[in-house]
């Protein structure tokens, strides 16, 4: 026989293990917005529909939600337990041969929302809390959640038949009840009494005070007589004596003054209007600062308002508040880079200029430092290395204990800067985009940084209750690091993402369960 | 596989007496209505490539049993969300925002089939022959996920495997170009349908319990060509 007849198999056995021919397209397969808590990494799955509790070993377990889809993952105040809002499809035909949601008729397929709470990787409670309630704060035990839609947020994903937004949700992270208060139009600022007794509740034209263990409301102050006037509260403050509200109006230099104990409204005039408020509970005075206007005031007398206004070179717009002190930075305008130290005691201020303006900034745990990511400046490049520096991303770390600050030039944009207090001192942590390690900078001698090198690219950090870091990686398949900021060592947990991301989507019959 | 073995050894006394061979190498491709499946290829099909090996039974009827091996996959990439770029225009630079897909991972699986069954030839005329052939499949597939991301040591893989039964019937014509003696080259084609069970691939490193991927179904239409020899 000749060989060469089987030639032409030739055309048909090619086997290639790496076929690349086809291209396909999907949405990610997990989030890289994880939730750190002490028993494990929380991790959406969107196309899973799923979540994932993933753990230090290269472990994880998908989190039973009965079927529904995670939409949205936050930590509770403690980060011990994880909020979940998540939804799940319902199919009002009860014919037993449809069992996955695409078998559904579509005129009786519908979605049904909750918000899981997930306690040690189990579904511990749920509560009816629609999804576009996607604010929430938490009283200061951590016991109960104020849940209440943020309309400066994006997701403006209102549902239901009958939308209240005037109401604020009470929960009971432990047993799920809720109970719902209407409040006032679009409230958008809760403050809490140190007791936990009571919530502040600001919303438009309208503050009410709300007695949390009744769960009713106690009081209300009209902010306006005239219904036709809208008056929306921009900043608000509790007073280091907890005996009045502070609150600052859009628009105007009024600043209302609440009393708590004998309800009554004073207004104060202002030189304009505060775009930051926040209570020194250490000398019992509370720090404004204004947007527009280069002073910062001190209420240091709050029965007969008496305030001590001290000029700066420039405005400054936001407050972080240390033990005494106060450091002013302003990270909505362009063209400011000053960083502001405020003694609270004496009123004295230290000024420290950074190469560019300021993006965000954070005090080190124990407020000896000011660290601040700087963006890059939109006029006044200059030339040569002035040029060089403010065309870039940078930081900044100001000594709070001398005037030296020292403005460091980054390679790219940060994506994540964690502080952490060693024996050893103070240090930021900082990741940088498309940067593939971890750097360190030690706050005591900036420029003396190290890097600890990520096994890929990475997107975010979270800080854990335990001390520790969670890193999370620019990969498809799911990629996350833990740090020990202690001894610098990581470990890596690869591969989640891909769970559950082929099975069909079946339709879950809770009723029959 | 216990019907596949029952089917076997009732078989075995005709082998003893079997008379001639047929040795194929062929080619099929699978069809697939898992929408899963549309991932790894658009044309939702598995190649499949293998040698089969025949021995008559009875004048029309011969025991076939086969190993065939597919592989398929697929660059997948995921949405990145927007990117803005600076577009310098005459008149001055504006910045704009855009969708962007990033590079993902490779996506593959290869499936490995073992094929035994019986092919019932029909003398059409001397070179040309219809056939009608049915087999139990019992298969062997890996998922495979790799992700490029160009960093030595550093890329994430993942590899999940699963067993699965199935069947194939097909029907198809058979021509014998060369014919020495008792010999003979043969050149076939078969259309049909094949259902081989869904691959439930599982991750069980990564817990206590197994940790669900998915189901990959192979079931739809059967196309294979062969070339091979009888004597």
């Amino acid at each position: 026989m000749n060989p060469a007849l089987f030639l032409p198999l030739l055309a048909f056995t090619g086997c290639d293990l790496w076929p690349s021919t086809t291209d396909s397209y999907m949405g990610s397969l997990w989030s890289t917005s994880i939730v750190t808590l002490d028993d494990g990494v929380y991790a959406r799955l969107p196309e899973a529909g799923a979540l994932v509790r993933i753990g230090t070993d290269q472990t994880w377990q998908v989190v039973d939600l009965k079927g529904a889809e995670p939409l949205s993952i936050r930590p509770d105040a403690g980060k011990n337990r994880l909020l979940v809002h998540a939804q799940w499809p319902v199919c009002e035909d009860q014919d037993s041969a449809i069992k996955r949601v695409d078998d559904c008729p579509e005129n009786a397929l519908s979605y049904r929302t909750e918000l899981a709470i997930i306690d040690n990787g189990r579904r511990t409670a749920t509560a009816s809390i629609p999804t576009h309630m996607n604010a929430m704060t938490f009283t200061p035990d951590g016991t109960t959640a104020l849940a209440f839609m943020d309309d400066a947020s994006d997701s403006t994903n209102v549902s239901g038949p009958i939308v209240d937004l005037s109401e604020v949700i009470l929960l009971d992270l432990d047993s799920g009840d809720t109970t719902s208060v209407s409040v006032g139009f679009m409230p958008k600022n809760i403050l809490f009494t140190a007791d936990g007794q009571r919530a502040v509740i600001m919303s438009r034209s309208k503050v009410v005070v709300l007695d949390l263990e009744s769960q009713s409301i106690t009081v209300e102050y009209p902010l306006t007589l005239d219904a036709d006037i809208e008056i929306d509260p921009s900043a608000a403050v509790l007073t280091p004596d907890e005996r009045y509200v502070l609150i600052a109006i859009e628009g105007t230099n009024d600043l209302y003054k609440l009393d708590l104990e004998v309800v009554s409204i004073d207004m104060e005039a202002l030189d304009s209007s505060p775009s930051d408020m926040s209570a020194d509970p250490e000398n019992g005075q509370t720090v404004l600062v204004y947007r527009d206007r280069a002073q910062v005031d001190v209420i240091t007398e709050h029965d007969f308002i008496e305030r001590t206004t001290i000029g700066l070179d420039d405005p400054a717009s936001d407050i972080a508040m240390g033990a005494g002190t106060a450091v002013l930075y302003n990270a909505s305008n362009n063209s400011v880079r000053d960083i502001v130290l405020l003694n609270l005691g004496d009123h004295e201020t230290t000024e420290y200029v950074a190469s560019n303006p300021v993006d965000s900034l954070q005090l080190s745990p124990e407020g000896d430092y000011a660290v601040a990511t700087l963006k890059p400046s939109s006029s006044g490049y200059g030339t040569g290395l002035d040029a060089y520096q403010r065309s870039r991303w940078g930081l900044a770390v100001a000594d709070l204990l001398s005037n030296d600050i020292v403005s460091l030039v980054l390679e790219s944009q940060p994506i994540g800067l964690e502080m952490v207090q060693t024996d050893e001192g103070a240090f930021a942590l900082l990741l940088l985009s498309g940067f593939d390690s971890l750097i360190q900078v030690d706050l005591s001698a900036p420029g003396n940084y190290s890097t600890i090198e990520l096994p890929s690219d990475p997107a975010g950090i979270d800080a854990s209750p335990n001390g520790g870091f969670t890193i999370a990686h620019d990969s498809s398949l799911g990629q996350i690091s833990f740090l020990d900021p202690a001894t610098g060592t990581i470990k890596t947990t690869s591969g989640f993402a891909t769970a559950g991301w082929m099975d069909e989507d079946t339709l879950p019959r809770r009723d029959s369960e | 596989m216990k019907h596949l073995a029952t089917f076997c050894f009732a078989l075995a006394p005709s082998l003893a007496h079997a008379q001639s061979v047929e040795l194929n190498i062929n080619t099929a491709i699978m069809g697939s209505s898992d929408v899963a499946f549309d991932y790894l290829s658009h044309r939702s099909a598995m190649p499949a490539t293998g040698i089969d090996l025949g021995f008559k039974v009875t004048e029309q009827f011969n025991v076939l049993v086969g190993l065939h091996t597919g592989t398929v996959g697929a660059m997948v990439y995921s949405d990145a969300g927007n990117d803005r770029a600076v577009v310098q225009e005459p008149y001055g630079e504006y910045e704009e925002d855009y969708p962007y897909s990033e590079s993902g991972f490779e996506l593959a699986s290869t499936v490995n089939q073992l094929q035994a069954g019986v092919r019932y030839r029909f003398d059409w005329t001397r070179r040309l022959k219809l056939t009608a052939t049915g087999q139990a499949v019992f298969a062997h597939a890996n998922l495979r996920m790799d992700e490029d991301i160009e960093l030595e040591g550093s890329e994430v893989a993942v590899k999940y495997t699963a067993f699965a039964p199935g069947g194939l019937v097909v029907a198809g014509i058979e021509w014998s170009p060369i014919m020495v003696g008792t010999s003979r080259i043969n050149v076939g084609i078969e259309a049909g349908y094949s259902r081989i069970l869904a691959f439930n691939f599982t991750e069980v490193d990564g817990g206590d319990d197994p940790i669900e991927v998915g189901g990959l179904s192979l079931n739809g239409t059967l196309l294979r060509w062969y070339i091979g020899t009888r004597f």
